[in-house]
């Protein structure tokens, strides 16, 4: 088989360039979790709201999960802030578990807390809310 | 963990520093991406070292490379550490916590140490001037190419765990 050089370059070039973005595709919030939408309500254990994404602590009567939210500016522009919830409080989050189900961890595009409902991912949220 | 240590890591995360980053996207992604520059200059000026002991590029003296290549590394490591001394105040306690962090800390403390052996070692110093590296000098290159291959993925996996 003869492979000029030239035509070699294109191909190693665009295999690069494909597998290139399907990593980046693959890497955003949701690559590690189900697609369809998950609901948890538990009671809050810990709230840390900063840099690189906020996260609470929830304990559920399957465990204690972590419930990732977003980086603190997104966050808090939900008007989910230090103020919002308390350790104690209960809380639903919506959102999406991880695929592995042995896993007590999800990502929340919403939550409700003390009457109150934070939508953290607007463009994400479950079709009838 | 000893409750002088829960006490003082309490105090590392309410200092005004990590309150600072904990909340600053512009400062939190400065020092983030600082820290994998460090990461980058200890990991390529390392491995290409490492290599050349290995018996790689033979026709480069080993002299020629070694101060060059251990300087960059020795400043990637200090800036490394200092970057992630700050990222750790974050949130300390959850990462002191975190498997993946303490794997990576250890891996770091032991590629540290593995340099420093090599130091002192006057097979390295022989080497230097061209003779062959001897066994104990080799060991040391291919312990440091696994251990900061490591502390790298450790490090990766820190924000899987969190």
């Amino acid at each position: 088989m003869v492979t000029s050089l030239v035509s070699r370059r294109v191909l190693f070039a665009a295999a690069a360039v494909i597998v290139f973005t399907g990593v980046a595709a693959a890497h955003h919030g949701w690559s590690w979790t189900d697609e369809e939408t998950f609901e948890l309500t538990g009671t809050i254990q810990e709230v840390f709201i900063g840099n690189p994404h906020a996260v609470l602590s929830v304990e559920a009567d399957d465990g204690l999960w972590t419930v990732e939210l977003a980086p603190p500016d997104r966050t808090r522009a939900s008007g989910f802030d230090e103020n919002a919830a308390a350790v104690g409080d209960e809380v639903t989050a919506i959102g999406n578990r991880s695929s592995d189900h042995n896993e007590l961890r999800m990502k929340a595009v919403q939550l409700v807390v003390n009457g109150t409902t934070y939508d953290i991912y607007p463009d994400r949220l479950p079709a009838d809310s | 963990m000893p409750s002088w240590l829960g006490d003082w890591l309490q105090a590392l995360g309410a200092s005004p520093l990590a309150a600072f980053l904990r909340d600053s996207t512009v400062g939190y992604a400065t020092l983030n991406g600082l820290h994998i520059l460090a990461i980058g200059l200890v990991i390529g000026s390392i491995a290409s070292l490492d290599l050349r002991v290995l018996g790689l590029f033979r026709s480069v003296p080993l002299a020629a490379l070694a101060q060059p290549l251990s300087r960059v590394a020795g400043v990637g490591v200090l800036l490394a550490i200092a970057t992630g001394f700050m990222l750790f105040s974050v949130r300390p306690l959850a990462y002191a916590g975190n498997p993946a962090f303490v794997t990576k800390i250890s891996l770091v403390a032991l590629g540290v140490v593995n340099a420093l052996i090599l130091r002192g070692n006057r097979q390295w110093r022989f080497a230097l001037t061209g003779e062959p590296p001897h066994f104990s000098v080799r060991l040391a290159a291919l312990l440091s190419l696994v251990i900061w291959t490591g502390a790298v993925l450790a490090g990766r996996w820190i924000g899987f765990l969190q």
